[in-house]
């Protein structure tokens, strides 16, 4: 795509009487303060250090003290260390050594607390996750805990053996993820952007996580204790279909059509017909979402995520349907021909709306 | 460059709307005004590329499992003709569009690719009981004349892997194979890849084989624009770390070992010496590429812990603490580098 350069942009605006041309050199200062983040692979780097450094540390702490309660303290200490550290935001030497010792306060807590039951762990990793997203302002920290939250979440799902909660979670995970990335502008006017933003790819990340289960055979097997809750994967396709019928509306209506249009009724329907096939494979409804999302705002994190997920799920939905393959050769090719008539019904049929009705 | 003349992208947007610069509704009509948000031609473009997409490829898939139903009861003749007339199929393609269009250079990587399943389907056909690196080798002499005209880096990469490949099927397989060499297969290609390199002479002979790849790559750039993209030279450069590492853990740790190898086990360190020496000296003053520094940084704090921590007394209390804080400095100050370089170059350009 061919995009216009910022200075465009701004006069674009100011003709439209949205800028003045006093506030340029205001913008090309917000331009320069930000510019000095490091591309993927230095933090990839920097963060594989980090973990490394955290297991060292951890390695010193039980040689050291077989003390449970000198464990907890110094736990809390270095948690407490970390997070006022990282508020100093001294550049890459420091916050490396923060991340590093949240890392290692964090293992060191769950070890001196001397939980007895996997309930009472989730709990305190849950309620740490909670304290540390809150207060400990960075990015790749908050993802993480928001990874680790859920995944506290999961097991007491599993202690309590609330065996439909995966899926329930599932589905959830991507109802509030929808919700976060529309509201993405009015969370970036608050001032809350490096709170939720990372929260809400942590979501997104999560729910394929809790998703992707759903693709061994093995896992689906009624029978396998362990994966009882698969048997309740319809819940997280219901309610990743009700959050893709949402979005859908959204979209629809963001682009000033009408929301119960002959156009609207016929992609609703659309959505609808597709949880049929779909009932036992959510993660198809999760990566369309996801997809949809990214789309609307340009965002290739989240098209990136979605194509890949979207090609596992799908090529594990035909990989598992238990038929033969020359019915599975007939279905891919009914389906693709389902895929290429909508898609000359669709191209034909979307209103010809100009962009002069945007905002 | 001045700021402004950046490409207004979401994120820069985003932060003028941050520090204020842009109101709600200014910030809406940025975004769409700079493509950010699509508009009603960008959904269509949109849905039509998804639904043709994939409509495209699940019949395509259905074709070739239509092939796969039936594989087992065709006459041998009528399999290598269905492989035969695809191969035909994508090679017309190839020369219809052209080596310089996507689908041009799509279509002759599918065509470099058939020469292997028709030799697998051969070798299965009339059990001719050759060695597997067999397979590899002949395969990429059939495409290496495609591979010469193609002018396309994805085909020189398929090449090389097939090249890899050869080599170490052949050597452990037929020249000297490795004691755990069966286990290894069990547990799956990447324990057999880890397993295949404990084999210094071989691993040093793979990581000569892909840095004399990376050099001719670097050394083309410039007079071939199709090599122009940066992922296959950083792909190698990963590749040689990690086939470096294992000899380089074994020189470190592995100290009265001797039997075959030996040799290069002691040279694996200067081997490891030189190329980030080199590396360095190359991607920072000749040919300027981030990724390839912090890739040999990160080996080399990888190497030099590993180094230290066989030095000193491994369980001591006080040396993991010290081993931590070494790898916070290293990591630290490879950040830091790596930023002023960045500047560095900025300041140049």
């Amino acid at each position: 795509m061919n995009q216009p350069t910022i200075g465009v942009v701004l006069s674009d605006l100011e003709r439209e009487g949205l800028f003045e041309r006093d506030d340029q050199t205001n913008a090309t200062e917000a331009l320069q303060q930000a510019g000095t983040t490091s591309p993927w692979y230095v933090r990839l780097m920097v963060g594989f250090g980090a973990w490394w450094a955290a297991l060292f540390f951890m390695g010193f702490f039980s040689l050291l003290t077989h003390s449970k309660a000198a464990a907890l303290i110094s736990g809390v200490l270095l948690l407490a260390g970390a997070v006022l550290l990282r508020r100093m935001e001294k550049g890459d030497f420091l916050n490396q050594l923060a991340l590093a010792a949240s890392l290692s306060g964090q293992l060191l807590v769950v070890f001196g607390a001397d939980v007895k039951t996997a309930t009472s762990a989730a709990l305190l990793v849950l309620a740490m996750q909670g304290v540390l997203i809150a207060f400990y302002a960075d990015q790749t920290h908050r993802l993480l805990s928001t990874l680790a939250a859920v995944a506290a979440i999961e097991v007491l799902l599993f202690d309590w053996k609330w065996t439909y909660g995966s899926a329930l979670l599932a589905g959830l995970l991507g109802i509030v993820s929808i919700r976060l990335w529309l509201k993405e502008a009015a969370f970036v006017g608050a001032g809350m952007e490096r709170l939720i933003r990372p929260i809400a790819y942590g979501l997104v990340i999560a729910m394929f996580g809790l998703l992707l289960p759903s693709i061994f055979p093995p896992f689906l097997d009624a029978h396998n204790p362990l994966t009882l809750h698969m048997k309740y994967l319809w819940l997280s396709t219901a309610l990743l279909g009700a959050g893709l019928l949402y979005l859908v509306h959204v979209l629809l209506t963001e682009r000033g059509l009408p929301a119960f249009g002959a156009f609207a009724l016929a992609s609703y329907a659309a959505v609808v017909l597709l949880l049929v096939p779909a009932q036992r494979a959510p993660g198809l409804i999760g990566a369309l979402i996801v997809l949809l999302l990214g789309f609307r705002r340009d965002n290739r994190l989240l098209l990136g995520m979605a194509l890949l997920f979207l090609a596992v799920f799908l090529s594990a939905y035909y990989y598992n349907l238990s038929i033969s393959l020359l019915l599975k050769s007939g279905a891919l090719v009914g389906s693709g021909a389902v895929l290429l008539g909508l898609r000359w019904v669709l191209v034909r049929q979307l209103p010809q709306e100009g962009d002069n009705h945007a905002h | 460059m001045d700021p402004l003349d950046q490409p207004a992208s979401a994120s820069r947007l985003r932060q003028l709307f941050r520090a204020g610069v842009l109101d709600t509704d200014a910030y809406e009509r940025a975004l769409a005004l700079a493509g950010v948000t699509p508009d009603g031609a960008a959904w269509r473009r949109f849905l039509d590329w998804l639904l043709a997409g994939l409509g495209a490829t699940l019949v395509l898939s259905g074709i070739v499992f239509f092939f796969a139903y039936n594989w087992a009861d065709m006459h041998r003749f009528a399999k290598f003709a269905v492989l035969e007339v695809t191969l035909l199929l994508t090679v017309a393609l190839a020369w219809r569009l052209g080596p310089d269009t996507h689908g041009g250079r799509a279509a002759l990587l599918g065509a470099a690719v058939l020469p292997g399943v028709l030799l697998a389907v051969y070798g299965q056909t009339y059990q001719t009981g050759a060695d597997p690196y067999g397979l590899f080798l002949t395969w990429g002499l059939l495409i290496a004349p495609w591979v010469l005209i193609g002018r396309s880096a994805a085909l020189w990469m398929l090449l090389l892997v097939l090249g890899n490949l050869s080599l170490m099927l052949w050597w452990t397989g037929v020249y000297r194979p490795p004691q755990w060499l069966g286990f290894a297969q069990e547990l799956g290609p990447v324990f057999w890849l880890g397993i295949t390199f404990t084999d210094a002479d071989l691993a040093l002979l793979v990581v000569a084989l892909n840095s004399l790849a990376l050099i001719t790559y670097e050394a083309m750039a410039d007079r071939l624009a199709w090599l122009g993209g940066r992922w296959m030279p950083r792909v190698l450069m990963v590749g040689i770390l990690a086939t470096l590492t294992v000899p380089v853990m074994r020189a470190i740790f592995d100290h009265g070992g001797h039997g075959v190898g030996m040799l290069s086990v002691r040279l694996a360190p200067l081997a490891w010496v030189a190329i980030t020496v080199a590396g360095v000296l190359i991607y920072r003053n000749v040919r300027r590429d981030l990724f390839m520094l912090a890739a040999l940084a990160l080996e080399a704090i990888v190497v030099s812990t590993a180094f230290l921590a066989e030095k000193m007394h491994f369980r001591d209390a006080g040396m993991m603490l010290f081993l931590s804080l070494l790898v916070v400095l290293m990591t630290g100050a490879a950040a830091y580098w790596l930023r002023q370089t960045a500047r560095t170059w900025e300041g140049e350009a």
